[in-house]
């Protein structure tokens, strides 16, 4: 397990919970979710699989199954932290992902989530600074991170910075 | 085909771009790109590794006179007046260096010829301007990296696929030292 909130879990994903969550990313709007999803779901199992054997050893963090507590076997979601390529920085850049299934949102899941995970980044992972990537339309995810304390950036990004700065 | 990939950029961008890559793979061991820059850096970083390894023991020790300073229990160089000014006293101290033999003088250079000047600059407010020094990625090659790899004929980097990218779906890897 990676968190826990008063009423989330935050755990690795696992093979398991692949149809959940690619069932999810279909009928996320295009505006919600920025990666390709792809349509066949053999090449989308392909790909989420060697993205758990491969970031979550490497970075030892990415993005994480969010499930409720009351009933862990319910999956409502998807965050967690993710190393990206930047341009200004051959480093890369962490961004803050987040996916709440439809039928669970303006229930301030990811509020919860995000908290978790941001207290995660700047504490035990030493993070100093988190972006997140989010498209002009997506009102409800921009206000999300403007109450997480995200200040807009350029284009579609926005940053975080760890308290300590 | 070509036998190298432009990266929609012109030729400086691209040298400068790969610079960049090969540089910051080097001194932090690790980077986060696109596929086909990471490939491109690639080459050339097994490139310089197997040059550095090729050329790690290349040297010859030799004893130099060096003219030191003489410092005060402070730490401040201690000064006596000579007609009439105030002169730094110096000691004469024997010192060991490495003398690059020639052939590994010129992979030196050659390295430098990809390498990008490295600066490294404390976090902390004080000091910051004392301790800001200049790091040796040559040396580094040579002293740290080389000899991990001394029994390894080259596949001295990995790939590893972390997914694609948001916007252009290009894919994105980690290349990092084995």
């Amino acid at each position: 397990m990676i968190a826990q909130t008063d009423r989330l879990i935050i755990r690795e994903s696992s093979g398991r919970d692949f149809s959940r969550i690619y069932c999810m990313m279909r009928s996320a709007g295009e505006e919600e979710i920025s990666e390709p999803v792809p349509e066949d779901e053999n090449e989308a199992l392909e790909i989420y699989l060697s993205y758990i054997h491969t970031v979550y050893s490497v970075f030892g963090f990415g993005l994480w199954t969010v499930c409720l507590k009351e009933d862990p076997s319910c999956i409502i979601g998807r965050c967690g932290l993710e190393p990206c390529a930047d341009e200004n920085s051959p480093l890369g850049r962490i961004e803050l992902g987040y996916l709440i299934d439809a039928p669970y949102r303006r229930k301030g899941y990811a509020l919860e989530a995000c908290r978790a995970i941001l207290e995660l980044a700047f504490g035990a992972l030493g993070i100093e600074e988190v972006c997140a990537r989010i498209h002009p339309d997506n009102k409800a995810s921009a206000a999300l991170a403007r109450r997480l304390g995200f200040a807009y950036d350029r284009e579609d990004l926005w940053i975080l910075h760890s308290p300590r700065d | 085909m070509s036998g190298y990939r432009k990266l929609s950029r012109t030729a400086s961008q691209r040298k400068a771009l790969l610079r960049n890559q090969v540089t910051a793979l080097i001194y932090h061991g690790r980077i986060i790109t696109t596929e086909a820059k990471a490939k491109e850096t690639q080459k050339i970083v097994e490139g310089l590794i197997a040059l550095a390894v090729k050329e790690k023991d290349d040297y010859t020790t030799v004893k130099v006179m060096a003219k030191v300073p003489r410092k005060d229990k402070d730490g401040k160089r201690v000064k006596e007046v000579v007609n009439g000014k105030k002169q730094t006293v110096y000691d004469e101290v024997e010192k060991e260096i490495r003398k690059d033999n020639p052939a590994r003088l010129h992979a030196r250079r050659q390295m430098l010829k990809m390498l990008y000047p490295v600066t490294e600059v404390p976090q902390e407010a004080a000091g910051r301007k004392r301790n800001t020094k200049e790091v040796d990625i040559p040396a580094k090659l040579f002293d740290e990296i080389a000899p991990k790899y001394a029994n390894r004929n080259g596949g001295y980097t990995r790939i590893i696929k972390i997914g694609q990218r948001r916007g252009d779906g290009a894919m994105e890897v980690v290349l990092e030292l084995v």
